[in-house]
């Protein structure tokens, strides 16, 4: 059979052309990086935003000592208005902590459970419930606050007042609780089926797999979670506002109302005239909030990533 | 031979042990949904009716229909749609297809990251300073919907992310292979195979913020009388309160309408 | 043995030349020193055991090592007379090679679809041309028959035998100068593994053919001339036949082909 007759690039007539497809390739490569690093743009966009509202405070007004270390928030004081958010970084920390205590074990166990112990239907329609959980507005949240679990803590506990700490940091604990659970489930379901495996091949039991083997394996995702869920509860406004009560001061029991930071800013800034001291002060109440968020967050990406790997 | 020692009995008692007690928690993590959607479904079950969903509030927001706030929610949300989704899924095919393994890409994902965990009054605050006053777009939807997208954006990009990291990509070698450029590659192979992912991601996953009051309502004064505050204030209403169209308002204005505050 | 009517390809005209190929992996060496060149038209072989370098060796053939992360390649590699680094659109020169992969991989569209993305891509739009192409390629590659009734069922709900000739079809929709095979039989049966090796004796007279192999008597049955590669370098290269004579220039390829390890 005859060879053919073709030689090596007859065929194609100078095939290195830069044809339309490649430049079509080329700007969608463009194009799609511009949406990549549109986060980038809006994270700082944020900070730059809410910097240039809150600057003048910082530079005029901030007394840093009396910011940070005193719990006396008055800043519509005729004569002597003070800005120490003491007091609001106490209630942000005592709620967010009881909501922590709250979830952090409920969570993990969830988990746990879900992951581990469950199969097959159970599994899906607990994870369902489970996501159901983080569908349910912030609103409703604050609103079972105010109207189901006010009577009910006054009642059961026989305080003068239901909106407290107690109050507050229940809710966030079962609104931060959905996150940390399927995180944690992912961080499970991460640990390779050969772990589990090769302990149950040495007789080991369902429990002690998990202790021995898949919690050391996935204790970087599941710490990731739990920071992810304190972010989640230390941003948390709508719910918080409505079910923390109003009372400004450094929290001495579970049963006091206290005032958050985020609440702070949600509450006041409609009364405050855009630009005056005051407005500028909740601005800066806000940058706090972000640069604390963002170490948190930050931390919490590296952990995970950490194990990730390694 | 295989009798049970007495550590085996110990063990398959802590076993047991502990699959009730995480079982347990689980059943007490769901108990409250449960008991809400009881609540609403029991409560507010018979007042839904195609009247309640099409009249206006009557006698101070106490009685009538949901029809302005349900037509707000549904501009807000479009107009916010229509912001982040186109680029959210860019941002998505950029991660997935073309982005190599750099710092560049570590700083998106750590960007995407706290987008997604800024607190929202943050996010109501940056409303407020960029869109309300900055670009003077005032109180209005436009100012609410774009705070919106921002809220919105990771959970698009992380959404439409999981859908196309999960063409295989064996799929996508193969058609390199054949000297299909990326964008050719994505066009006729990635995107139609995770087309329907992406669209239900965005759906449920975009479903979410609606329901948290836009962040700019509280900062952001609400103008027209049914929506006033003012009205909200008088007892706690678990709808977001709605801004509806209104000029810009000039930078010098004093004091805008009061705040959100549901009770008082 | 080699086919029969197989064109001699001593006096060929190169196509392809290997000069000094070094490839690494994160800075470890996966394969050093490849000297070689392909002649048109015949059927090369490449065996070795696994982890020769084999893969990675076609890989740098068609730039798919920029695809890689941590992959780099130095050396050249001159094909129709340029060195493919140095071709400005990587993309027409993977269309003028063909690649056919150890598992079968069936794109989610249709079976005429697949056999069609490739044409559509070039430009060709007309329905009765296409048409033409996809049957005359799934003719060629034996499974016409098999799915003329089928055309717009999914290629990837296909049997394995069906998707790696369907990937063949795909390949020769190309119209490549090149046809690259890894290993191709490793996922298929016997049967579709002989219907495979037939068309690629076909073939050859269009195109030529690199084959590599784990299949030391598919190479016996196919090459014209064999390279044997063996952890990361390229051992020998000869004329097949005389290779399987035991007329070999160097001991451990005797003791492969004798089938002593790997």
């Amino acid at each position: 059979m005859a060879a053919s007759s073709r030689t090596g690039t007859s065929r194609h007539p100078d095939p290195d052309r830069l044809d339309a497809a490649w430049f079509v390739d080329r700007a969608v490569q463009f194009i799609v990086f511009l949406g990549g690093i549109s986060a980038i743009v809006f994270v700082l966009g944020i900070f730059l935003f809410i910097t240039k509202e809150g600057l003048g405070f910082i530079v005029h007004d901030l007394n840093l000592k009396e910011f940070f270390l005193s719990p006396r928030w008055v800043p519509t004081s005729e004569h002597h208005p003070t800005y120490g958010i003491l007091a609001l970084m106490a209630g942000t920390a005592s709620i967010t902590g009881l909501a922590m205590v709250v979830a952090v074990p409920f969570s993990l166990g969830a988990a746990v459970y879900i992951s581990e112990f469950a199969t097959g239907r159970t599994k899906e329609t607990l994870k369902v419930l489970v996501e159901l959980l983080a569908a349910i507005p912030s609103v409703v949240w604050g609103f079972i606050g105010l109207t189901i679990m006010n009577p009910l803590i006054i009642a059961l506990f026989d305080v003068p007042v239901g909106l407290n700490i107690l109050n507050a940091g229940i809710i966030l604990g079962l609104m931060a609780a959905p996150i940390m659970t399927s995180i944690s489930e992912d961080a499970l379901r991460a640990v390779p089926d050969r772990y589990r495996e090769a302990a149950e091949a040495l007789g080991a039991t369902r429990w002690q797999l998990i202790y021995k083997t898949v919690f050391p394996a996935a204790k970087n995702g599941l710490l990731g979670a739990v920071l992810l869920g304190v972010g989640r509860g230390f941003g948390e406004t709508m719910a918080v506002l409505m079910a923390s009560g109003h009372a400004i001061h450094m929290p001495t029991s579970i049963f006091d109302s206290v005032r958050a930071l985020t609440a702070t800013i949600a509450a006041e800034l409609g009364e405050t005239a855009v630009g005056s001291v005051h407005y500028k002060a909740l601005f800066t109440i806000g940058i706090f909030l972000f640069l604390v968020t963002f170490l948190i967050n930050l931390t919490a990406d590296l952990i995970v990533r950490g194990i990730r790997k390694g | 031979m295989f009798e049970a020692t007495t550590q085996n009995r110990r063990d398959r008692r802590t076993q047991t042990l502990f699959r009730v007690l995480f079982g347990a928690m689980t059943v007490l993590l769901i108990i409250p949904v449960l008991i809400i959607l009881g609540t609403l479904i029991v409560k507010g079950g018979p007042i839904v009716s195609i009247n309640f969903l099409f009249t206006n509030p009557t006698h101070g927001m106490t009685a009538g229909g949901i029809f302005p706030a349900l037509l707000g929610t549904v501009w807000l949300v479009s107009v916010a749609l229509l912001a982040s989704v186109p680029l959210g899924v860019a941002a998505a095919i950029y991660l997935s297809e073309y982005a190599g393994d750099n710092w560049l890409t570590r700083i998106i994902n750590l960007a995407i990251i706290n987008l997604a965990g800024v607190p929202s009054i943050v996010h109501a605050l940056f409303g407020v300073g960029a869109f309300v006053l900055f670009f003077e777009f005032g109180t209005s939807i436009l100012a609410a919907s774009l705070t919106l997208a921002i809220m919105t954006l990771p959970v698009v990009i992380v959404s439409t992310l999981q859908s196309l990291q999960s063409v295989p990509h064996a799929f996508r070698e193969a058609c390199w292979n054949m000297g299909a450029t990326r964008w050719q590659t994505i066009r006729k192979v990635v995107l139609p195979n995770a087309i329907s992912g992406i669209l239900t991601g965005i759906i449920l996953e975009v479903s979410a913020p609606p329901a948290r009051p836009p962040r700019s309502c509280s900062p952001v004064r609400c103008s027209s009388p049914p929506f006033c505050p003012r009205a909200c204030s008088t007892r706690p209403w678990p709808w977001p309160c709605i801004c509806s169209w209104s000029p810009p308002r000039s930078r010098t204005s004093r004091r805008p309408c009061p705040s959100v505050s549901p009770w008082s | 043995m080699v086919a029969a009517d197989a064109p001699s390809t001593a006096a060929a005209p190169t196509l392809l030349e290997v000069r000094d190929l070094r490839i690494a992996y994160h800075g470890e060496t996966a394969l050093q020193g490849v000297n070689l060149e392909v002649r048109e038209h015949e059927i090369f072989g490449i065996i070795g055991p696994a982890n020769a370098g084999k893969t990675s060796f076609l890989k740098a053939l068609n730039r798919m090592d920029e695809e890689t992360a941590g992959m780099s390649v130095h050396g050249e590699v001159v094909f129709g007379g340029r060195d493919v680094r140095r071709w400005r659109n990587v993309y027409a020169l993977r269309r003028r090679i063909g690649v056919v992969f150890p598992l079968p991989v069936g794109l989610p569209l249709s079976v005429y679809d697949n056999v069609a993305l490739a044409p559509r891509l070039a430009g060709i739009r007309d329905r009765a041309e296409l048409d033409v192409i996809v049957e005359r390629c799934l003719e060629r590659a034996s499974l016409w028959d098999e799915v003329k009734d089928r055309l717009s069922s999914l290629g990837s709900l296909l049997s394995g035998g069906q998707q790696q000739r369907l990937t063949i079809a795909r390949a020769l929709s190309q119209e490549p100068q090149m046809l690259m095979l890894d290993e191709f039989s490793i996922a298929v049966d016997p049967v579709t593994t002989m219907r495979i090796e037939d068309v690629l004796k076909e073939l050859r007279h269009e195109m030529t053919i690199i084959l590599v192999t784990n299949l030391v008597q598919q190479a016996r049955r196919l090459a014209d001339r064999t390279a044997f590669f063996l952890e990361g370098a390229c051992v020998e290269i000869g004329d097949t036949e005389a290779l399987f004579r035991g007329e070999v220039q160097d001991p451990r390829t005797r003791a492969y082909l004798e089938g002593r390890f790997g």
